[in-house]
């Protein structure tokens, strides 16, 4: 994102360009309709987000994960079944997934 | 006594007549099915009911009575329960209010589904909720609102509405939400139940789809503060399946509620002056001189840093729901758009017509909070802010043992009253986000009304604390009923 891009977001203002880009990075396929309301309401929702810009702090403060994570036990447990995941997938073949093909002419 | 008039008692009184025989568990299953079949063409509390499933588990209750006397006896043993439509149990479709995830239904019980099973709990059916529990009134389900049963022109809360609306209309003595930011203590206000946000790390988030994982905890709703308790003892604890469990003992509280003596209760100043209506904080300051009368001493506090909460919230959890629901991508289940040229435009098409406005409003609030050139500017102030909330609390709490604020600065509003206002919306939760900010345990318990409609005082507790949530919560009980 550009300098004054990032200076626009600061300020809690969110231009369509920047909504377009965030749809695209979001996977959503926003309408055009869409692109302008959401435009709209992420500015008013980033206004009222500007107030963490009054927030002093030094580095330190920002949090750890909390407890030190635990090992799980090492121990086999039964997974999901290959029938399983094909009645719940829209699309199966042959122990696979089904997506449109992602290589030209395959 | 019939089956519908034991529904109505506490739990541990219904247990007593199911344990001589005088009602069986089939007959309190068939009365929650009735009520359902009464109340819900008004209320839209449930998005399923599994009836066959639920009286075949409980003839199998009846028929085990009649043949052992188990000791110890299940807590729950006979009782019908509801669980908010993102808690999955095998054999009933899991929604979560989304159009996303139609027709799945997932092939695994959640751990606090598995518990109460144990405990005896029959599963009845799912309840409803905003789309992945991102709302405060329920109106975001893709299935139709729930409306309050206390007056269905107004929304029961969110987001675990349809768990507060089925308690508060008596169609099962308890229900599983789930709690993000508010969602099991605004309905459990809004409609005049109790609720339990527990500490994070309680209760086993397995089985429960995610939001903000940093946030989620599941919590039962119920009809009196033993009633929540019970059903909490029966699902806390360590979980092998959830890392983020803690391994403390879950112990049972047996302190007398009409005796407060030596508690202190602290009233944070910010709580109070933050748009409250005034006849909700009218309410919460008179059950608190009711307690005080009960020997609690009672001061006022300061969490200086509740202001920067709700920000801080708004962008914390939007950013873990864009990468948790990044899973939603019409390859391995529900909802999938057929006829794309390629993979982008079959995910990015499938999640546009599966999700709804407040969904995508989050997903892109949290995917543009923590990209390039502003994670520092959001995400990193927020998880800043987070800190300060947590030593907010930390340091309050050497101070007093518990604090009592208003759960919401309103009563329930009217259904579509705030729907074309997103912020306005949040601000229903500017009371609640602390509490899942920092990670420490909040009650909330009916103490009064006002316009008419329930107020809730919402206790909260330290680390750990829900035993003397639950102490509080029951003297609260017996100053509201005097």
């Amino acid at each position: 994102m550009t300098t004054d891009e990032t200076r626009a977001g600061e300020a809690g203002a969110i231009s369509r360009d920047v909504v377009s880009h965030v749809a695209l990075l979001a996977r959503l396929a926003l309408s055009a309709e869409e692109l302008d309301l959401m435009a709209k309401d992420l500015s008013t929702i980033l206004r009222h987000v500007a107030v963490l810009s009054e927030v002093g702090g030094a580095d330190d403060t920002i949090p750890s994960v909390g407890r030190e994570a635990r090992m799980a036990e090492d121990s086999p447990v039964p997974g999901l079944q290959v029938d399983q995941v094909a009645a719940m997938a829209p699309r199966f073949l042959e122990g696979q997934f089904l997506i449109p093909s992602v290589l030209e002419d395959a | 006594m019939s089956g519908d008039r034991a529904l109505d008692l506490p739990i541990a009184e219904a247990s007593r007549l199911l344990e001589k025989g005088d009602i069986s568990a089939r007959e309190l299953v068939d009365a929650a099915l009735d009520r359902i079949a009464e109340t819900d063409h008004s209320i839209h509390a449930f998005l399923h009911v599994d009836a066959q499933t639920a009286r075949a588990a409980a003839d199998r209750v009846d028929r085990a009575r009649t043949i052992t006397n188990r000791e110890p006896r299940p807590p729950l043993l006979g009782f019908p329960y509801g669980l908010k439509d993102n808690i999955s149990i095998r054999g009933m479709p899991l929604t979560c209010g989304s159009r996303i995830l139609e027709g799945y239904t997932p092939p695994y019980d959640a751990t606090a589904v598995t518990r109460l099973r144990e405990a005896g709990a029959i599963a009845i059916g799912k309840t409803n909720l905003d789309e992945f529990a991102m709302g405060s009134s329920t109106e975001f389900s893709a299935y139709g609102p729930t409306r309050n049963p206390r007056d269905i022109t107004r929304v029961p809360g969110g987001s675990s509405g349809g768990s507060g609306a089925a308690v508060a209309a008596g169609q099962v003595p308890f229900a599983l939400g789930s709690d993000t930011g508010g969602s099991v203590r605004l309905p459990a206000s809004f409609c005049g139940v109790v609720g339990l946000k527990p500490t994070y790390g309680r209760i086993s988030r397995y089985g429960l789809a995610a939001y903000g994982s940093s946030l989620d905890q599941i919590g039962p709703l119920a009809r009196t503060v033993d009633d929540c308790a019970a059903v909490y003892r029966a699902i806390a604890g360590l979980d092998p399946f959830d890392s983020t469990t803690l391994e403390d003992p879950v112990n049972p509280g047996d302190e007398d509620p009409d005796d407060l003596r030596g508690l202190r209760i602290g009233l944070p100043i910010e709580y109070f002056d933050r748009g409250i209506a005034p006849g909700v904080g009218a309410a919460i300051r008179a059950c608190v001189d009711r307690l005080a009368g009960l020997g609690a001493e009672v001061e006022e506090v300061s969490l200086p840093h509740t202001r920067f909460a709700l920000a801080a919230y708004y962008v914390i959890a939007p950013a873990e729901a864009s990468a948790n629901l990044a899973r939603y991508d019409g390859v391995k289940y529900g909802l999938s758009r057929r006829e794309c040229s390629d993979v982008v435009e079959m995910v990015a098409s499938t999640r546009a017509l599966g999700f709804g406005p407040e969904v995508k409003r989050r997903i892109m609030l949290g995917t543009f909070a923590l990209s390039s050139g502003y994670y520092d500017a959001y995400y990193g102030r927020a998880q800043r802010v987070r800190e300060f909330v947590r030593r907010d609390f930390s340091h309050v709490f050497e101070r007093v043992d518990v604090l009592a604020t208003p759960t919401c600065p309103t009563v329930a509003f009217r259904l579509g009253e705030r729907l074309d206002d997103p912020y306005a919306m949040y601000l229903a939760d500017v009371l609640t986000v602390t509490v899942n900010c920092a990670g420490v345990p909040a009650l909330v318990v009916p103490c009064g009304e006002s316009e008419g409609l329930p107020v809730g005082l919402q206790l909260i507790g330290p680390h750990l604390g829900e035993n003397t949530l639950f102490r509080v919560g029951r003297a609260t009980e017996r100053v509201a009923r005097r």
